[in-house]
């Protein structure tokens, strides 16, 4: 066997064995539990969904993002209908996904550093691939049910990526027929991961940065394409016009920008903060401290000038200091090279992680930008290996150590989100000023029978989220007590903190209590001790707002429970009044107006539901309810 | 005169498989030798290394599963556990084959390191073959490496050798090429990377890998001796002069600034770090002795029986040896121009030794201490033979050589005999060092074992009386030598054991045992088998009884950890108050927050109370300690609900 054969080989088994390595790593996460929005946006999967019409219908409904996320939740109604294996399932195909996506990793940082004039040197990118694979960041990108969004983005734009550089090569150039499938191609994955998740629209920017830096705008033979040329610097003028304007927004004229909503900061202290957010992003990438690592960075400091933290300083200086580097870098071919890496980066966080009023820090927005790193890395060697040969195989193998170490946290990281009280209590131990984390552990003691201990730690995430609403607290004072099977704490005290015109705000806990309630999962509490308990607060507040919309239809539920039809109805009008065309309030109306047996009112509302079905604004589910009715 | 290339043909390969086939065989009747000592803490008592190998992480947890070292020795550990996998439990014979295939290694490559030596040193070819031949040899089949061989554990000791070995490989091999042509571009920072590395994985087998760093400034001067490009470079000598005395003035500055934390580091030893280094100049002398003169019969295992320099005159030997070790430094240095080797062989056999027979209150000789440091020792004695029968001009140039090898696997072969049992293992071990106390404990235990072995109903009564006998008389032996308070509680827990009428009155002597004796880990370790007799119920002693003995001990070491955990144990066999009980485990949680042991117990404790708040807030706190996540697979299997919810 030839030498070159051999080494062919070796690296073929390799790219097989390192993927596999990955599937046997992930897989005691199949067992793992669902979080937060997987619940959201998951929970109704298992009663929306039971053929391929009701699938379409639950795609369709999910009003996660502006764009609705239809391919997202369409992966996992097909999953539902194909598989049907609940949360082992949505992980186990996540896992697979995140397989698939470091195959598409490891091969755009092959055509990268081969477009780069590294082809020779293929471990490295194999290497750089399978740290991102094996990167312990990920975990809770690829175990959390959920975010299968981000990594089917993610999937899309590494398409988008790699059929972009194979159409260079054939384009412009006599193949037109590839070259137009290979368009096409990336046009609709382009679509396919905007509509999987919308920050995909970060893969525009960096495929005028790669033409740019990369490519060159020019065609197989070295040539400049003049359109192309234009073209590219059109789209970096629009790049670096449009951050411009923001920044100056931003900073200039901030009360253009509407106020962050149920947020603790304004855009200006999330844009600072972001500055030292990201850093932490490439730290917990290179160099991942475990410990730290989870769903919940509800306690990270909030930057509310550029001294406060002093590190808010040190951080926006190390980035200005960066792009001073990248614009003396510019010079050079190999300069450009890297400043693309650092440009992936940003770019890739563009999105969620500058000015839209979104939460301060979540590990799964690394997952596609975190790739510039590791790109940025796989140079670094590559160029090293050509300035001073021989260092290539020593750097191979200090990096095949660096992926060990990193697989090692990420094993770990694996056997902590395969159970779920592990995963409550890890987090509570790294973050032990996260509200959240205190929550989960409140939570986990209730299940005990501790209510005593669930209470002290509820008041303690109370305490940490200055803008939670105290009618919340005592909510969830209540279903802890449902949870541990204990008399309702000091009745007497509930909601007397609530301030005038609203008693809570939690629609969610106030849909679990009246779930457990209703389920008869709380003895300890009855379901009429509840219901007179809100009687009797909503009566010292006579306004038809003191709940949020959500929350008067979940007490018509409670209501509709206990046969109490007359306060179910008058709870449902206080829903309808906030929310007049909610189908499922009308739905609800025509449910009541029928068992009190009130015609005009049944009549009307039933006119109002089929003038919206004619109008085509019932799901299927909807209709099917309707149906019960008209029959 | 031919020089010596770097080329190794056909024969030299065969000469070389010959030996390593030849140590093989020799080995080859100790593979199902028994475990000892170390073993049973690091692979038969843990748990967490036993693994069937199906999970990923239990991989990790069983690299982290070491209580040895600063670093854990991960690597090291797991080699063990992939034993473990491939077994389906730990074979003797798998265990020991991985050891002898790790010693054939190292030899191999101490082959290719002597032959690269040679030729920068210019031996011509015939002569160059010989001394490289005869250095592995020498190596390969010397008695004094028996101990870490047949040893499972010293794997470690093993692997870290192999490593060095390697990284000075790889330097003289870049250096060999760098002498005459100076490097090409990029081979410079191409070595300092592959050396770095080697160093960094090779502290994870077992951390004196750091010594490469130190070695390679050694060869540099012994050897290379700053001759770059073919001319002599005094820039690099002062390079290698400076690299070479750093950890010198490294370890000065430590005397300097941190001789407190250092003595407080013997505060569990029965000697001081004046003692210790005092000790071990006549110590490395012991040595040296046994690579050049191998006597098997004062080999061994344990060398309690040491009789301590408790200054530079008592015993007087002391000074001798220190005067000594000087004159010779000063002589090879000296000779070395004529003879490098000699210098080389020195420096490489202190420096080799230098972390562990150094300031560290380690115990005071191991012979497995000496695996890396006589690489030098044997290429200098390789030589030396070799020039001898050079000078002699009879036969052949390789006689001395060849006799003193073949006497070598002759002894060897003898040493090993021993090792295919414990019993005789531990006979041999008397035999050889009858006034070691922990070699007469170590007799009387074997014999308790095979006593209670599964085959042991076949012994005759007379035999089974006589070696309950035996066992009692070393027992006894141990206890009047060690005069500690593990002597008197072993032989209390043997006679317990026998049923013997005495037992309880053994113990009267234990309060002034303990009052007058610095209590080591044998006197903590001991407390273990007192509880294990007691919760079998084999030995009868009062709860109060047993509660003052541990009083006493924790009097005289109150931040014991083992002591509060046995004390535990053993007031929970007599259902002290649960109060009590969580006190005494909040102590020894106070001392030490990671220890497995005590959070596993202060868990169970939690739960059998049902404080499963507490339990709840306990784990988190271990969680938030555990930042190696060693103990996770515990914490996990804690937290598999149905077995806490049903408690």
């Amino acid at each position: 066997m030839s030498k070159v054969l051999l080494q062919r080989l070796l690296f073929l088994s390799a790219a097989i064995l390192f993927p596999l390595l990955a599937a046997w790593l992930y897989s005691p996460g199949i067992e793992g539990p669902r979080l937060l929005d997987d619940r959201s946006s998951l929970g109704a999967l298992n009663r929306s969904v039971a053929d391929l019409s009701t699938a379409i219908d639950y795609t369709l409904a999910d009003r996660s993002g502006p764009l609705g996320r239809p391919v997202s939740v369409a992966s996992f109604a097909l999953e539902k209908l194909l598989l049907d294996r609940g949360a082992a399932g949505h992980k186990q195909v996540n896992i697979v996904l995140h397989l698939v996506n470091g195959g598409l990793v490891i091969w755009l940082l092959v055509l990268l550093l081969s477009r780069a004039g590294y082809e020779r040197c293929r471990w490295t990118p194999l290497l750089c691939g399978t740290a991102w694979l094996l990167s312990p960041l990920y975990v809770s990108t690829v175990l959390y049910s959920v975010q299968r969004m981000a990594m089917l983005a993610c999937f899309f734009m590494l398409l988008v990526l790699i059929q972009y550089l194979y159409l260079r090569r054939y384009w412009p150039g006599p193949l037109r027929w590839r070259a137009g499938m290979l368009m096409a191609g990336i046009v609709l994955t382009f679509l396919a991961g905007l509509f999987a998740k919308e920050n995909a629209v970060v893969v525009l920017p960096i495929l005028v940065l790669l033409e740019v830096l990369l490519l060159e705008c020019r065609d197989a033979e070295g040539k400049r394409i003049p359109w192309l040329v234009s073209a590219s610097r059109i789209g970096l003028a629009a790049l670096v016009l449009g951050s411009l304007l923001v920044l100056s927004v931003l900073w200039l004229v901030p009360e253009w920008l509407p106020a962050p909503v149920d947020r603790p900061f304004t855009l200006q202290q999330r844009a600072l903060t972001e500055t030292r957010i990201l850093w932490d992003y490439l730290g917990q990438l290179a160099r991942p401290d475990v410990s730290r690592m989870g769903l919940y960075h509800d306690d990270w400091e909030l930057s509310t000038g550029f001294l406060r933290p002093i590190s808010t300083l040190w951080a926006v200086l190390a980035w200005c200091l960066l792009g001073l580097v990248s614009l003396v870098l510019l010079r050079w071919r190999q300069g450009r090279y890297l400043v693309f890496a650092a440009a992936f980066f940003l770019l890739g966080h563009s999105v969620e992680s500058t000015i839209l009023p979104l939460e301060l820090y979540f590990e799964h927005r690394n997952y596609f930008p975190g790739i510039g790193l590791f790109l940025g890395i796989a140079l670094l060697l590559s160029m090293a290996g050509r300035k001073w040969p021989g260092t290539l195989p020593p750097l191979q193998a200090w990096l095949a150590v660096w992926v060990v170490l990193l697989s090692l946290k990420t094993s770990s990281q694996v056997q902590i989100w395969s159970n779920v009280h592990l995963l409550r209590l890890n987090h509570l131990a790294g973050h032990p000023e996260s509200a959240r984390a205190n929550l989960d552990m409140a939570s986990e003691l209730a299940s005990f029978g501790e209510l005593d201990a669930a209470l002290k730690y509820s008041r303690k995430a109370y305490e940490l989220n200055p803008l939670e609403h105290p009618g919340d607290r005592d909510l969830r004072s209540m279903v802890l007590a449902c949870m541990a099977q204990q008399p309702m704490p000091d009745e007497g005290g509930l909601f007397l903190e609530s301030p005038l015109g609203l008693l809570f705000r939690s629609v969610p806990t106030a849909e679990m209590l009246i779930s457990r309630v209703i389920r008869g999962n709380c003895e300890s509490i009855p379901a009429e001790q509840v219901s007179s308990l809100f009687q009797n607060r909503l009566r010292t507040m006579l306004d038809g707002r003191a709940l949020p919309a959500e929350g008067y239809a979940a007490l018509a539920i409670l209501e509709n429970h206990l046969e109490n039809y007359e306060l179910a109805l008058a709870y449902t009008e206080a829903y309808l009044d906030q929310s007049p065309r909610s189908v499922k309030g009308l739905l609800m109306k025509l449910q009541f107006t029928s068992l009190l047996q009130m015609p005009v009112e049944r009549e009307l509302v039933m006119q109002k539901l089929l003038d919206m079905r004619s109008q085509g604004l019932l799901s299927y589910t909807e209709r099917e309810t309707l149906a019960l009715y008209t029959q | 005169m031919v020089k010596l290339t770097l080329e190794i043909d056909k024969k030299l390969l065969t000469i070389l498989g010959f030996l390593l086939l030849l140590t093989l065989i020799i080995y080859l009747p100790a593979l199902s030798g028994p475990l000892v000592f170390d073993d049973h803490p690091a692979l038969t008592t843990n748990p967490a290394v036993q693994i069937g190998g199906t999970i990923f992480d239990e991989w990790r947890t069983a690299a982290l599963s070491s209580e040895s070292g600063p670093l854990r020795r991960p690597i090291s550990m797991a080699t063990f556990a992939a034993n473990h996998a491939a077994a389906g439990g730990f074979k003797l014979e798998q265990l020991k084959a991985v050891n002898l295939f790790i010693h054939l290694l190292c030899g191999a490559v101490l082959f290719q390191l002597s032959h690269f030596i040679l030729a920068a040193l210019g031996y011509n070819l015939k002569s160059g073959r010989a001394v490289a031949l005869g250095a592995a040899a020498i190596w390969l089949l010397h008695p004094l490496h028996v101990t870490t061989v047949l040893y499972t554990v010293q794997r470690m000791a093993q692997l870290s050798t192999l490593a060095v070995l390697v990284g000075l490989m790889l330097f003289s091999r870049y250096r060999l090429r760098w002498l005459e042509r100076g490097p090409a571009t990029g081979e410079l920072p191409a070595a300092a990377l592959w050396l770095s590395l080697i160093t960094y994985i090779g502290v994870y087998c077992k951390e004196n890998v750091a010594l490469l760093l130190w070695l390679i400034p050694v060869l540099e001067i012994t050897v290379f001796r700053g001759r770059w490009r073919g001319v002599s470079q005094p820039r690099l000598q002062i390079i290698s002069w400076v690299a070479a005395l750093t950890p010198l003035v490294l370890v000065g500055a430590l005397f300097l600034f941190s001789y407190d934390f250092l003595v407080s580091s013997y505060a569990e030893r029965n000697f001081t770090l004046e003692q210790r280094l005092l000790s071990q100049s006549r110590i490395l002398w012991q040595y040296l002795s046994w690579l050049v003169l191998p006597d098997v019969g004062s080999m061994g295992f344990l060398h309690d029986d040491l009789i301590l320099s408790r200054s530079l005159f008592s015993p007087l030997t002391t000074a001798l040896a220190i005067i000594s070790w000087l004159m010779i430094l000063v002589a090879a240095w000296a000779a070395r121009e004529r003879s490098p080797l000699l210098l080389l062989g020195l420096l490489v056999f202190i420096v080799g030794h230098s972390i562990e027979s150094g300031f560290l209150a380690l115990e005071m000789v191991y012979e497995h201490r000496n695996y890396l440091p006589s690489i030098g020792v044997c290429l200098g004695l390789s030589a030396l033979l070799y020039w001898l029968g050079d000078q002699a001009k009879v036969l052949s140039s390789n006689v001395p050589l060849l006799i003193f090898v073949l006497s070598l696997a002759g002894l060897t072969a003898l040493r090993v005999q021993p090792w295919t049992s414990e019993l005789a293992l531990s006979t041999a071990m008397v035999d050889n060092h009858p006034e070691s106390a922990r070699s007469h404990y170590n007799l009387a235990y074997a014999i308790t074992r095979a006593l209670q072995h599964e085959g042991s109903s076949d012994i005759r009564a007379e035999t089974r009386e006589e070696l309950e006998t035996m066992a009692e008389e070393h027992f006894r032996e141990y206890a009047v030598l060690e005069s500690s308070p593990s002597g008197l509680i072993n032989l209390y827990v043997f006679a317990s054991r026998q049923k013997q009428d005495y037992p309880e009155r053994l113990l009267d002597k234990l309060p002034q045992s303990i009052e007058g004796h610095r209590l080591q880990a044998s006197d903590f370790n001991v407390t273990i088998l007192l509880f294990e007799c007691l919760q079998r119920k084999e030995c009868s002693l009062p709860g109060e009884r047993v509660e003052a003995v541990f009083d006493l001990m924790l009097r005289q070491n109150p931040n014991s950890v083992t002591l509060l955990v046995q004390k535990y144990r053993s007031l929970k066999l007599n259902d002290e108050p649960a109060a009590r009980l969580l006190y005494i485990l909040d102590r020894a949680r106070q001392l030490q927050p990671g220890n497995y042991s005590v959070n596993g117990f202060y868990l169970q404790e939690l739960a059998e109370q049902a404080k499963l708040a507490q339990a709840f807030e306990m784990l988190v706190d271990w969680l938030r300690i555990d930042v190696k996540r060693r103990d996770l697979a515990r914490i996990k299997r804690t937290l598999a609900f149905d077995t806490i919810s049903a408690e």
